[in-house]
């Protein structure tokens, strides 16, 4: 199993002279398989967590676990797939030669052929053509096929949508929610953007900032699948509301 | 390939135009005596062709050869500096310092230590291209962005795989600028040397048609060196052409920045 | 193996606090410390070298006989440095006119445009000193072959840097101006020339690091009295600590002259 456990995480930064705390006390079970949300004012390092996941920063107290391994070892595993908030793909090379990029560094077949990838997130047709060819959706349906391409035990998006415009953002927010229940894949979300937030997952954690911390943890039981018009649904706005209202009391208590 | 030829058509009927009016004007009497006609200048050179073969081959050797080193130290230097990073900064400034030395005031010392050979002309060539070559590997070693390198740390991709599949393609696009900016400082290296003293290379000519007052070979001469400088200019865009066939973000634009 | 250089990439991460000017201030003092530093250390190394290999002064002379020949020929030095460094701030102030003008038509007319601009950038990466023979041939040996040597060679990074700089205005602001009704000359004096400015001082910066080279090279062809005449004649006397004295007064005088206009775009950049 991959559940992501956080025991007590923190992180401290050194700055010149200066030791700022990015992230204290992260306690957090996430359940393999499942969908969690990180939502939080700006500077509350839910990135910085997201980092801490991925390996790119190491905790400077506390542990993480990701199934049985440290988060080193299940990097090295190829167990880890990340999408940025640009897409970061290679210019050079093609959609499909950028979606077999893990593939390539791993060494090791194939789980997903990248061709059925470039099918499961809409590109039919558009295999061969170059990043600089495609919109800025398009492109992060790329990287999300690209992070998808090893079959990852968890998957970690670090608002891949923020520089999309709503309409699209709509849109992609259903397919990656189609792609997460046909992969299974435990999937951690970071985002600026409460109903996003509480569309996708099945819990946000809200972080407050100065340090960061969770503030709150809300489940999300709505049913699943969901489609858009779950967003006029009453218990849909009653979800909003708990998330925004524990947004607003964490930075109360951090003004 | 019509796409480069059609912007070279603007460019390439001013310089026609400009020919016919320099043509025109000397025979309506309205040049002085050192600028000459282009038919006096074409008329020359039949006369002068095994002459402009032989030094010009000369010439070519030298900046060749100042340009291969000049690579080779300029790539030593760069893995230096990518692989130190405290180094970045001196070796940076170290080439701007030889730079911006006029390359004139150094020969004479060069001209005692290397004597006026060959040598001399291969080194001020290398010295007179090594920067912008130096500062183009650096800046596309160093082009790759905070999170593409995230990626390949996610991926867990050992150094070699980094180095082939992210920091060498990365570094293309600015590594073909610099070659393009050096190539033709490579060619008036040698000529400077060759102005200082030689007995062959496309700058004796020169030298010599100058002082014997030979106004179209001057004229020639010149126009070779130019040629060839755009000759290499252009040979190396086309190799750039064919290997970097994705749009690069930015400008690459080595020392412009 | 994580941490280090990736932490910038956390966008979220809070910035410290920061003091630019004392930084700025403090920056300069240990700049000119640590220029006198190096100047000492290459003296010393200089001195070591020649006293450490036993090296004849025809190759190179000591530190302390280029000090005496500088001091016994300080007045000649003075004056070709100065008719050198004339020759550079005529010929790149003028190179700058001509550039401004050439690239202001630019923006009045994209024909025009469009036919040069590939052509000036061109020659832009063409070995221009090399036509020096011809100015020499059409200008003579004096002061004005120096000056148009060094035109040729400041005009094009100028010019490129100005085309692309009067180019960089956002459309808004030209919007803004149409909108208020503001005729050509005060949308290029108020608008399109301050936004220009840095590219400008750019061109300015890529010029003046051959700027000395152009000027004395003019000089070693046509015999104009500069430092460069100054070097040839004296390695023609082979009077190495004469001609030494000569080198270092132009490298010090380029390298300064670069420095200069680097500042001066520095601070212009911001």
């Amino acid at each position: 199993m991959s559940d992501i456990t956080l025991s007590d995480v923190g992180m401290m930064f050194d700055i010149g002279h200066r030791k700022i705390t990015a992230l204290r006390g992260i306690d957090a079970v996430l359940p393999s398989g499942s969908f969690t949300a990180l939502i939080g004012p700006s500077g509350c390092g839910k990135s910085t967590l997201l980092r801490l996941i991925a390996d790119v920063l190491a905790p400077t107290s506390g542990e993480i676990r990701i199934g049985d391994h440290a988060p080193d070892a299940a990097r090295k595993r190829h167990e880890i797939g990340f999408v940025f908030q640009d897409p970061t793909l290679l210019p050079w090379r093609s959609v499909v030669e950028n979606i077999r990029l893990p593939v390539e560094v791993a060494g090791q077949p194939a789980a997903r052929q990248p061709e059925e990838l470039v099918e499961l997130v809409g590109l039919k047709g558009f295999e061969q053509a170059r990043p600089a060819q495609l919109s800025g959706g398009m492109q992060q349906r790329v990287a999300i096929a690209r992070a998808l391409a090893l079959s990852p035990k968890v998957l970690l998006m670090d608002e891949p949508f923020g520089a999309l415009d709503e309409i699209t953002r709509q849109k992609m927010n259903i397919e990656l929610l189609n792609i997460w229940r046909e992969t299974g894949t435990t999937a951690v979300l970071v985002t600026h953007s409460i109903s996003e937030a509480v569309f996708m997952a099945d819990r946000v954690l809200v972080l407050s900032a100065n340090p960061g911390q969770v503030a709150d943890r809300i489940d999300i039981d709505l049913p699943r699948p969901r489609a858009l018009d779950l967003m006029q649904d009453p218990a849909f706005h009653a979800h909003e509301n708990a998330v925004r209202a524990a947004l607003f009391s964490g930075e109360r208590t951090a003004a | 390939m019509t796409a480069g030829l059609r912007s070279a058509l603007p460019p390439a009927l001013v310089l026609l135009g400009l020919a016919l009016l320099m043509e025109a004007a000397k025979a309506a009497g309205l040049l002085p005596i050192t600028v000459p006609a282009p038919t006096q200048v074409l008329a020359v050179i039949p006369a002068q062709f095994a002459d402009l073969v032989y030094h010009g081959a000369a010439t070519l050797r030298s900046a060749l050869l100042g340009y291969l080193c000049a690579g080779l130290v300029a790539g030593a230097l760069a893995s230096v500096a990518l692989r130190f990073h405290g180094a970045e900064r001196p070796i940076i400034s170290f080439g701007l310092l030889v730079d911006c030395f006029p390359l004139i005031a150094l020969a004479p010392i060069f001209v005692i230590w290397l004597g006026q050979g060959m040598l001399l002309h291969v080194t001020l060539s290398a010295i007179a291209s090594f920067f912008p070559l130096l500062l183009g590997t650096v800046k596309g070693f160093r082009a790759t962005d905070a999170s593409t390198r995230q990626l390949f740390h996610v991926m867990a991709a050992t150094p070699m795989q980094r180095l082939r599949l992210l920091s060498v393609p990365a570094a293309l696009p600015y590594i073909f600028q610099a070659m393009k900016i050096a190539a033709p400082l490579a060619l008036l290296g040698a000529l400077i040397a060759e102005w200082i003293g030689a007995e062959r290379g496309l700058g004796a000519m020169m030298i010599y048609a100058l002082f014997s007052f030979n106004v179209p070979v001057v004229w020639l001469t010149i126009l070779t060196v130019c040629g060839l400088s755009a000759l290499a200019y252009g040979l190396i865009a086309l190799v750039e052409s064919r290997v970097i066939t994705w749009e690069v973000r930015g400008d690459a634009g080595g020392t412009d920045g | 193996m994580p941490g280090g250089p990736m932490a910038e990439a956390t966008s979220d991460a809070p910035a410290p606090p920061r003091r630019p000017f004392a930084m700025a201030r403090s920056g300069r003092l240990t700049g000119l410390v640590k220029l006198l530093l190096a100047v000492a250390v290459i003296v010393a190394l200089w001195q070591a070298i020649i006293f450490w290999w036993q090296v004849p002064a025809f190759i190179a002379p000591t530190p302390g006989a280029v000090a005496g020949a500088f001091v016994s020929h300080f007045q000649e030095i003075v004056s070709s440095i100065a008719y050198t460094l004339r020759s550079v701030l005529l010929g790149m102030g003028l190179a700058l006119i001509l550039a401004l003008i050439l690239a202001g038509l630019f923006t009045l007319s994209p024909l025009l445009s469009r036919a040069l601009l590939p052509l000036v950038i061109i020659l832009r990466t063409a070995p221009i000193l090399a036509i020096a023979p011809i100015l020499i041939l059409i200008f003579g040996r004096g002061l004005t072959t120096s000056i148009a040597v060094v035109v040729m060679v400041s005009f094009f990074p100028i010019m490129v840097n100005a085309a692309k700089g009067l180019g960089s205005t956002p459309p808004n602001a030209l919007e803004l101006m149409r909108v208020a009704g503001a005729t050509w000359g005060q949308t290029f004096h108020k608008v399109r020339l301050p936004y220009a400015l840095p590219y400008v001082f750019t061109g300015i910066r890529l010029a003046s690091a051959g700027a000395v080279l152009s000027a004395m090279l003019a000089e070693w062809l046509s015999g104009a009295p500069g430092i460069g005449t100054f070097i040839l004649e004296a390695s023609s006397y082979r009077d190495q600590p004469r001609m030494w004295a000569g080198v270092v007064t132009s490298v010090i005088s380029a390298v300064a002259f670069f420095a200069l206009t680097t500042q001066a775009e520095r601070r212009l950049a911001g």
